[in-house]
């Protein structure tokens, strides 16, 4: 899970894991890792997800920290444009450390989409670049499902 | 590189074992776990079997081994128990040394820096989104003040200038009710106003000295057409009426009023209906005989 802080990364894993929301902001220091067993066709597979803290940048972005991935989220919060920079940003990072992995892209937040400062075009850049965009909302739990099963299949297919 | 006596080395192990809970791990190249001792139960590490693959039992080591870097650092790692552990691994030969130390109250104090300066900067940016939202709103009011002006200075100079056109229309009325006056009190001919129901509502002296009546008769309201008018003849001031109404007036006409006194006198007659009515009318009357 990467992306700017207070995106939803936490919450988004929250609410794919244990299936539960709380709006209260609690920041992530380091890392948490949780597992999920999901099913990609035939396979069960078990995703480990890794919940990294976020930063502005990705100064403090340790590439410890992902050194192993198979592939990863890239939250954005809807609501922030800055948040946008931050997910290009840790995107050219991941790519430069560790190569092209799988991505999808998490505009998170879709429950205040009347207050996104991201709008359409920018959306649309971001898929003609050919990333995988999945609207979501880690309260209401809208795309949540999709976004790391969509992340489960990149990875397997690769 | 300073090289520290067994002693010290020996005591700082003691110590770091002692109070960050040191968790020691040594994995074989293929990713067996060999070795594993410490404060495991710190970490929620408990029934780890030896002689599995490491990464099965410690997810942490997923994806990392074998190491492409020696040593590597993983801090913050929150373990299931909820203690944060500090995670470093390196090459002992072909194995793989994993360590891990606690780190929980250290992770406590980062995080409530970090909360701090992440809730800051949340509010940062709310603060920023109110302003933005703000000076949206201010410019669509300014910009409503500015319409709203331009149309309230459109309607004053309207306004202005229907004064203007009125009071002109009240000056050209003034003087022409002046003139109207001049005539009408020069007593040259006589005028008088009168609805078609029969009623003489304002004379000059010149008519009422032509029928004999006074002033006295005209307020108190005695003074009647049809009180005036010779019933055998008011077929003709029908005609009149009717042409009046086709086009404004009548063509004047001798007409024998009746006096005060009962006698009779002519009159040549005219009259036209006011502008925008139907009902009233002006009336002039020429006494022909002082002029045969």
């Amino acid at each position: 899970m990467l992306g700017a802080y207070a995106v939803g990364k936490t919450s988004l894993v929250q609410r794919y894991v244990q299936s539960i929301y709380t709006d209260k902001y609690l920041t992530t220091v380091g890392v948490k890792i949780d597992k999920k067993p999901v099913q990609v066709g035939d396979t069960e597979v078990n995703l480990l997800l890794w919940d990294i803290q976020g930063d502005d940048g990705v100064e403090k972005l340790r590439s410890s920290y992902i050194r192993g991935a198979s592939g990863y989220l890239l939250v954005i919060d809807g609501t922030r444009a800055a948040t946008l920079d931050t997910a290009h940003d840790v995107q050219a990072f991941v790519d430069k450390e560790i190569g092209l992995i799988p991505f999808v892209v998490a505009i998170n937040k879709a429950d205040l989409i009347e207050e996104w400062q991201i709008t359409p075009v920018q959306i649309e850049e971001l898929i003609a670049r050919g990333w995988l965009v999945q609207h979501t909302s880690a309260k209401s739990g809208q795309g949540v499902e999709q976004a790391f099963s969509t992340l489960a299949e990149r990875i397997m297919e690769k | 590189m300073s090289v520290f006596p067994a002693a010290v080395t020996e005591f700082v192990i003691k110590l770091t074992a002692a109070t960050r809970m040191l968790v020691n791990l040594r994995i074989r190249p293929d990713g067996t776990l060999v070795e594993i001792g410490g404060a495991l139960y710190a970490y929620g590490l408990r029934d780890i079997p030896l002689g599995q693959r490491a990464d099965e039992s410690l997810p942490f080591l997923f994806g990392i081994l074998p190491l492409e870097k020696s040593p590597m650092f993983l801090p913050y790692v929150t373990t299931d128990t909820g203690a944060v552990a500090d995670i470093y691994l390196w090459k002992d030969g072909e194995d793989t040394r994993v360590i891990m130390l606690d780190a929980t109250q250290d992770a406590r104090k980062r995080q409530a820096i970090q909360q701090e300066a992440h809730d800051l900067g949340l509010e940062l940016h709310r603060h920023e989104r109110t302003t933005e939202k703000l000076q949206v709103e201010k410019d669509q009011l300014e910009s409503l003040v500015e319409s709203r002006t331009r149309s309230l200075a459109n309607a004053n100079y309207q306004l202005i200038q229907e004064i203007a056109e009125r009071e002109k229309t009240e000056e050209a009325l003034r003087s022409s009710e002046a003139r109207f006056r001049r005539v009408s009190e020069s007593n040259i001919i006589g005028i008088m106003f009168w609805d078609l129901s029969g009623t003489i509502t304002e004379a000059n002296d010149a008519f009422l000295d032509a029928i004999g009546y006074d002033r006295n008769d005209l307020v108190g309201g005695d003074i009647r057409w049809d009180s005036i008018t010779l019933p055998e003849l008011r077929h003709l001031d029908d005609s009149a009426i009717e042409e009046m109404r086709e086009r404004g007036a009548f063509t004047p006409f001798e007409k024998t009023f009746i006096r005060k006194d009962g006698t009779r006198t002519k009159l040549l007659f005219g009259a036209a209906l006011l502008e925008g009515s139907q009902q009233q009318t002006v009336c002039f009357t020429m006494d022909l005989s002082r002029w045969k």
